[in-house]
């Protein structure tokens, strides 16, 4: 990923500060190098969420609709309403609203606050992304705002006249604005089993079809945040995507399919490696499937969306 | 009202853990994992960043812990038991057993915390139904670990049963802290005697052993009269401190060796 500024830590004066974090390289040394958090990663992936969810018939609530990041807990009122009376409606009722009534809250989680806490915890996870310190670079670069009005005044003023300096070059703001290229680890967490789950209950709140449906669109949502990673800075910075490789690992028994961070070059062995320790725990339980480049990603979770076959019954 | 469970170590209790550390020397497997020793200890691989914040820490000012506590560790165990399918029972008994069982850490020889200014979502002093919460910015540290942990736990403090349900529900931790800190379960082994480079709790009368670098923390446990129903989050009943859920004093077996602006390392040497 190349020349891209998807998430930025702040502003000093004119000069925005991109993220950065520091790890350990493989030599045993300190090293700072650009990361976009997973927060970031997973508000591009529900942005591409929702309308999928909307083509596919899945119930969206008012503020999901809007992208709101509170989705069923901003002013849905039938929750409100269910929330309100904690006689006659236990935590798991409400769970199961939020699960039924909005796909997106179902995936990604919302945190219910009013008269009561309950949390739905989302099922798509991201790690942080961060860059390879050998191969990442973060540049500083200057650019210049034209500003025509409102901006004369703070270049100067004529010392004979007191009248702000107008000229093209006063009516110019400079600002520097970082890049960053690289190579960059993502690790992601789907739990494809708790869609539609009622954590409390521990039964489904809805039906086998409306789970395919949801778990597709999160596929296909994940495919969409590999080839546009809708972050910040995007006007002018939409980053260059140059390849992808990685691993995927599936689990269809109650082991979590292996992960592994790919700052560790040696991690789809590993991957590998893990996967056949734990087939020996549970046989057959889990297959991995390496990818050399983003064509073939998008293959692989092109197929598993469509070969998806989600359990009957919880766990 | 359920019995109270006392966390004094009545004499029959210390015998009997004794007798049991006893057994645990034979070199005969125990839930398959050869002998001999009486700590299990489960390797894991850090994936992505660390973090959970200290007991202490406020919704704004979030700094982190640099390893995972025994509360949570044990809770991981208990989150992946119901992942399992486990029946309630089951899961609340396996609970129930972890209470007396003593956990370590041994974090990796290195680890740098970033200080870094994330967004966050954040209650309004007046939340309304349309706008439950705003957008605010708040502190958070998050941890980059080299290397592995090994997490231990010492199996004189339950029996067959519970050794077992540990073996099995291991396996499918995925993450420990804040979501997103994911891990990779990767083996166990025994041992009988951790030495240095394990989290080492500070008790009143008791001897500890100080290593090369160290920093200390207060790090919280499952306290003597815990119950599934006070932990559970979606029980009514809560926790009460030092009882259901304690704080104790633990050196960390890593020292601060530099600290700028946005960062601070930890080695475990100086």
């Amino acid at each position: 990923m190349n020349l891209h500024n998807l998430n930025s830590e702040g502003t000093e004066g004119n000069q925005q500060q991109t993220r950065m974090v520091h790890v350990v390289n493989a030599g045993g040394n300190r090293q700072s190098v650009n990361a976009v958090s997973g927060d970031m990663f997973k508000r591009i992936l529900v942005d591409h969420l929702i309308p999928l969810l909307a083509e596919a018939g899945q119930p969206l609530s008012p503020a999901a609709q809007q992208h709101s990041p509170d989705r069923i807990v901003a002013g849905y009122e039938p929750l409100q309403k269910l929330a309100a009376d904690k006689k006659n409606n236990p935590d798991s009722a409400v769970m199961a609203m939020m699960v039924r009534d909005c796909a997106a809250t179902d995936i990604a989680g919302a945190l219910l606050t009013d008269n009561r806490a309950v949390g739905r915890k989302s099922v798509v996870e991201f790690g942080w992304v961060v860059g390879l310190p050998e191969f990442t670079r973060t540049e500083q670069y200057l650019h210049v705002k034209y500003a025509p009005e409102g901006r004369g005044s703070s270049t100067g003023r004529d010392d004979a006249t007191q009248e702000a300096i107008t000229s093209v070059a006063g009516r110019q703001a400079l600002f520097h604005r970082p890049a960053s290229s690289g190579i960059y680890a993502l690790v992601c967490n789907l739990d494809l089993y708790r869609i539609g789950l009622n954590d409390i209950t521990r039964e489904y709140a809805v039906g086998a079809e409306a789970r395919q449906a949801r778990a597709r669109a999160l596929l296909q949502a994940l495919a969409a945040t590999l080839v546009k990673p809708a972050g910040a800075q995007r006007n002018t910075q939409n980053p260059h995507i140059v390849g992808c490789e990685g691993i995927v690992a599936v689990s269809r028994s109650s082991l979590p399919a292996p992960m592994l961070s790919p700052l560790d070059d040696a991690y789809q062995a590993e991957v590998e490696g893990c996967a056949r320790a734990l087939n020996k725990i549970q046989a057959d339980g889990i297959w991995t499937q390496r990818f050399a480049s983003t064509s073939e990603a998008l293959d692989l979770l092109a197929s598993l969306s469509a070969e998806l076959d989600l359990p009957a019954a919880a766990r | 009202m359920p019995p109270r469970k006392t966390q004094a170590n009545s004499p029959d209790r210390a015998v009997v853990r004794a007798a049991r550390a006893n057994s645990l020397a034979d070199p005969a497997p125990i839930a398959g994992v050869p002998g001999p020793g009486r700590w299990l200890l489960a390797e894991l691989a850090p994936v992505s960043l660390f973090s959970l914040k200290t007991s202490q820490a406020t919704s704004g000012v979030g700094r982190t812990l640099v390893v995972p506590t025994p509360y949570a560790i044990k809770m991981a165990c208990v989150d992946a038991a119901f992942r399992v399918g486990w029946p309630d029972s089951d899961c609340a008994e396996l609970l129930d057993t972890l209470v007396g069982v003593e956990v370590r850490i041994r974090p990796p020889g290195a680890a740098v915390v970033t200080h870094t200014i994330v967004k966050i979502r954040q209650e309004p002093k007046k939340p309304s139904p349309e706008q439950p919460y705003l957008s605010s910015v708040a502190y958070r540290e998050v941890v980059y670990h080299a290397g592995r942990w090994l997490w231990a736990f010492d199996l004189a403090g339950g029996d067959d049963l519970l050794a077992g349900r540990l073996v099995t529900a291991l396996p499918h931790v995925r993450s420990i802290g804040k979501r997103g800190s994911f891990v990779q379960f990767l083996g166990f082994q025994r041992a009988d005697d951790l030495g240095e480079g394990f989290t080492a709790p500070i008790v009143t009368g008791d001897d500890f052993r100080i290593g090369a670098a160290w920093h200390v923390q207060q790090l919280d446990d499952f306290g003597p009269e815990a119950t599934f129903a006070r932990l559970s989050t979606f029980s009514a009943e809560r926790a009460r401190r030092d009882r259901d859920r304690t704080f104790t004093t633990t050196i960390i077996p890593l020292g601060l060796v530099r600290s700028g602006p946005g960062f601070s390392e930890y080695r475990d040497r100086p």
